[in-house]
Parts: structure tokens; sequence; C-alpha cells
């Protein structure tokens, strides 16, 4: 489990924004964090990184791992793969070479079908600013996953990507995760991909998680009803389900349940308020 | 006789900047990462040189080193050291003239890096020092170019902290541009202008080739 209960206050333009988080991310879970830009998303994942100082406790498996303003386990030693929002990959490398030195020991087979399922062979040997934005965006994520991580933490990885790209991105990260048993946060404006992929979604605002979602992708029966009946109204319908031994009434928009019928399984998300 | 202050000129250039680029890349590191009170002391002290006459760090040089003064005592009585009037003196002030010319343009060229490049490879588990001449180093190219360039240059021009240090010795402190000035005293003005249009035509084309550089690789990096 990863815990944190982290506080900073920082000063922009003159204005004080509060930072301030207490939440627990389940190892081996894919989390996303949702929010507008400047909600703190970023900020958390370089907190957990230990690459920005605040105050408060960072425990990983019940290892401090920052506190009160100290690294107490260097960021170099979590075993962090990274994706930053500028991609940072560095300008005097060719892609290949800023791969191969994200790690001491490359996986030749492991970073080319990286290369190979985000269609990256063509541009192995280009330097960074021959690159397209989303080309940046998809070697940046073969460079973190290079090392195979147990952590991985992708700020805005959908961001100037293509749509049909997004899915490949989308099936790359879950595959990582599948295969290592990695732990996955990743911050995205792009909610569709994030309910993709997420187990659970963090919805930031003002330096605090205002919500959280759980989402059952990742066990699939957990989560589902059956429907029993469905009484149309005027714009909606009431929809009783049955949950395990539980019973649900809903109501809900017409357009919701076209091509619903009596016995479907309806996938449910439940939104958590933390306030 | 002709050639002989221009290749001290030449020399003392070259183990100036030598001795900058040892010096002034880790100051100008520390400078740019640096969030200590000190850091506008320290670079106060090394901006002086670029507002004040040079007569006047000759001066203090004189005090601080020449054989009167402790300092300068003991170099000679221990080391046999005498750095007034000689070529070694000349070689210590002009590090210390030259010392903004090189670290200011290194240390803007490290504050324009994203922090992003440092941290990434901070993550991949680089220390310190790899990831200084493996990352930042080889991405200031261009401002380290210019700082090489301007320290090599401003050296070259030199006149002042030379003349009072080391004073116009031929073929051990007489510089190119204390060679002009003597040619000029002497009415020599075939001579004078001979030093001149070389040292004209010199720094031009290094300056050219620096702005030249700095135009290719803004064009390559930051796309």
């Amino acid at each position: 489990m990863i815990r944190f209960d982290v506080h900073k206050v920082f000063r922009q333009s003159g204005v004080d924004f509060k930072f301030e988080m207490k939440e627990e991310i389940a190892v081996g879970s894919i989390t996303g964090l949702s929010g507008p830009s400047g909600s703190g998303k970023t900020t958390l994942l370089r907190f957990i990184a230990g690459l920005e100082k605040f105050d408060g406790e960072l425990m990983c498996n019940e290892v401090v791992w920052s506190k009160n303003k100290v690294n107490v386990v260097d960021p170099s030693a979590r075993k962090i793969g990274f994706v930053f929002q500028d991609h940072a990959l560095f300008p005097h490398m060719s892609v290949i070479r800023n791969v191969e030195f994200a790690t001491k020991q490359p996986d030749s087979a492991y970073i080319a079908d990286l290369f190979a399922r985000l269609e990256l062979d063509d541009v192995r040997d280009s330097m960074p600013h021959q690159l397209s934005g989303g080309q940046k965006q998809r070697v940046a994520l073969v460079r973190a996953l290079a090392p195979k991580p147990e952590l991985l933490l992708l700020d805005e990885p959908f961001a100037s990507v293509e749509q049909r790209m997004r899915s490949r991105i989308v099936d790359v990260i879950r595959h990582h995760h599948d295969e290592n048993g990695s732990t996955v946060l990743i911050a995205s404006h792009h909610d569709h991909q994030l309910k993709d992929l997420c187990s659970r979604i963090l919805f930031i605002n003002n330096g605090r998680v205002k919500a959280a979602r759980n989402y059952s992708s990742l066990s699939p029966d957990h989560d589902h009803g059956v429907v029993e009946e469905i009484h149309l109204e005027e714009n909606t319908a009431l929809v009783k389900v049955k949950k395990g031994e539980d019973r649900l009434e809903l109501r809900l928009p017409v357009s919701m349940l076209e091509g619903v019928q009596k016995g479907d399984k309806l996938k449910l998300d439940f939104l958590k308020d933390q306030n | 006789m002709f050639r002989e202050p221009l290749i001290l000129s030449l020399k003392l250039a070259l183990i100036t900047t030598l001795v900058l680029v040892l010096i002034g890349i880790p100051l100008a590191y520390f400078l740019s990462r640096s969030k200590s009170r000190t850091k506008p002391f320290i670079e106060s002290i090394i901006s002086l040189p670029l507002v004040l006459p040079p007569t006047v760090l000759g001066f203090y040089f004189l005090m601080a080193f020449g054989r009167n003064s402790g300092l300068g005592s003991w170099l000679d009585d221990t080391l046999g050291l005498s750095l007034v009037f000689s070529f070694e003196g000349l070689v210590i002030a002009s590090v210390i003239y030259s010392l903004p010319f090189m670290v200011h343009p290194v240390q803007a060229g490290f504050r324009n890096l994203p922090a992003s490049l440092r941290e990434a490879a901070q993550l991949m588990g680089h220390s310190d020092w790899s990831i200084f001449h493996r990352i930042l180093v080889p991405n200031i190219k261009s401002s380290l170019i210019t700082g090489i360039v301007l320290s090599f240059a401003h050296t070259i021009g030199e006149f002042g902290v030379v003349l009072m240090i080391g004073g116009n010795i031929p073929g051990l402190t007489e510089v190119a541009s204390i060679a002009i000035y003597k040619e000029v005293e002497t009415m020599n003005y075939a001579a004078a202008n001979q030093y001149s249009l070389i040292l004209l035509l010199f720094s031009f084309a290094i300056l050219f080739m620096v702005y030249a550089f700095n135009r290719k690789s803004e064009k390559v990096y930051w796309k």
C-alpha cells in the first residue's frame, strides 16, 4: 500500500495554493488522477517520486519514503518510471539512446516489442527534435517502461496523441501492469482512457481529493447488477437492479437504457464522496 | 620580435580560458541551482570585473601580492613565486578579470535547461556526476562555447589589469594590447596598426563563429 498524508503551501502569483491530501493507493493497482489544470495532479506525482519536498509522510509497503521535507528513500532507489508532461527526452541523444540510458541492463527484446507496439520502429535513430508531439510522448513512455519499474507515474500520457494511438498506449500500460504487477498512477484530462484503464480514479481539485470512484474493470463480477424490472416514465426510467443480495432502485435517463432489457447485466460505478 | 606579444597574448588567453573552464563550469552550475542567501554575494563578487575599472583590480592585486604584502612575501619566501610582474600573476589576474564572461553564459545555460531533464536522469538511477557530464553539460554546448570564446577574446583584449600587474617586460608580460600602446607612445603607427588589425580581425572571426554556431544549435535542439 502506498500511503500518504501530505501537505504543502505553494505561493503562486501572490496567492497561496494549499495542497493537502491523505490517501491510500493499493500496490499493484492502476489509479487515475483526474482534475482540471493546476489542481495538483502533477504535484502529487512529484511528491511520490521524491522530486518535491513536502510536510507530512509518504510510505510504500510500510517503508517511509519521505517525511517532513526529507527523502528517506532516495528517488533513484524507488524503482520509478516517470513520464513527464514535457517528455524530458534528452535532446542530444537519439531515441534509442534515450531509452537505453534509462536502464543499466537494457532488455533489447522487450524494448523492441515496445517500439513495435507503439509504432516507433521508424524513429529509433531519430533525434528528439525530429519527432512529432505524439511520437515524443510514446518515446517517453517506452523510456519509462524500459527498466520495468515497480511504480509507473504517468503525467498526461495521452496528451498530443491521436485517438487510435491512445488505445495502443492503454494496451501497453495494461500489458506492462499485468506482466510486472507494477503500481500505476496516471494523471490525465482524458477521462475516457482513465475509465478504460483504472480500477480507481481520484478526482482532484484545489490540491485536495474531492472524490474517489472505483471501477470494476479489474474484478468483473464485483460491481455488476442484473436488471430485474424497468418502468418507463416520461424522460426517465425506474430500474430495479439486483446486485448480490442487494436490490437497488435507480432513476436513469431513458437515453442511457437504449437496448437494455430485463435480465441484462449492468456495470455499476459508485462515486464515493470524501467530503 | 613582432610575433612575440601576439604569441604571449594567445598563450595567456589559452591558459586563462582553460582555468576558467575548470572552475567556471562547476561554479556556474552551483549558482544556477543554489537557493542560498550567500548567492547574491557570490554573484556580486564574480560580476565586479564587469563594472570595476581594471586599474582598481590591478591595484588591489598589487597590494595583495606585492613583495611588501604578507601574502606576497610569504609566496616568494616559501614557494619562490612572485606574482607581480610575472606571467603567473597575469594568469591569476586574467582569470579573476574574465570570470564573469565564463560564468554568466554558462549559468544561464544551466538555468534554462528544463528541470525535468535532471529529474528524469535522477529517477533512472544516475549519479550527480553522471547527470552533470552526460546530460547537463552536453545540453549547454552553445552557452559553454559562448563562455569560452568570450573569456578567450576578453583576455586577448585586456590592457589595464595586465599593465598594472605585469608591466611591460618584452617576452614575459608584454602582450599584444600592451605592445600597441608602446608602439603608439613611440609614434610607430605602422606597427601599432599591424597589431590592431590582427586583433580586430581575430576578435571579429571568433565572435562570428560563436553567433553562427549558436544559431545552428538553437535550430537543432530547441525546435
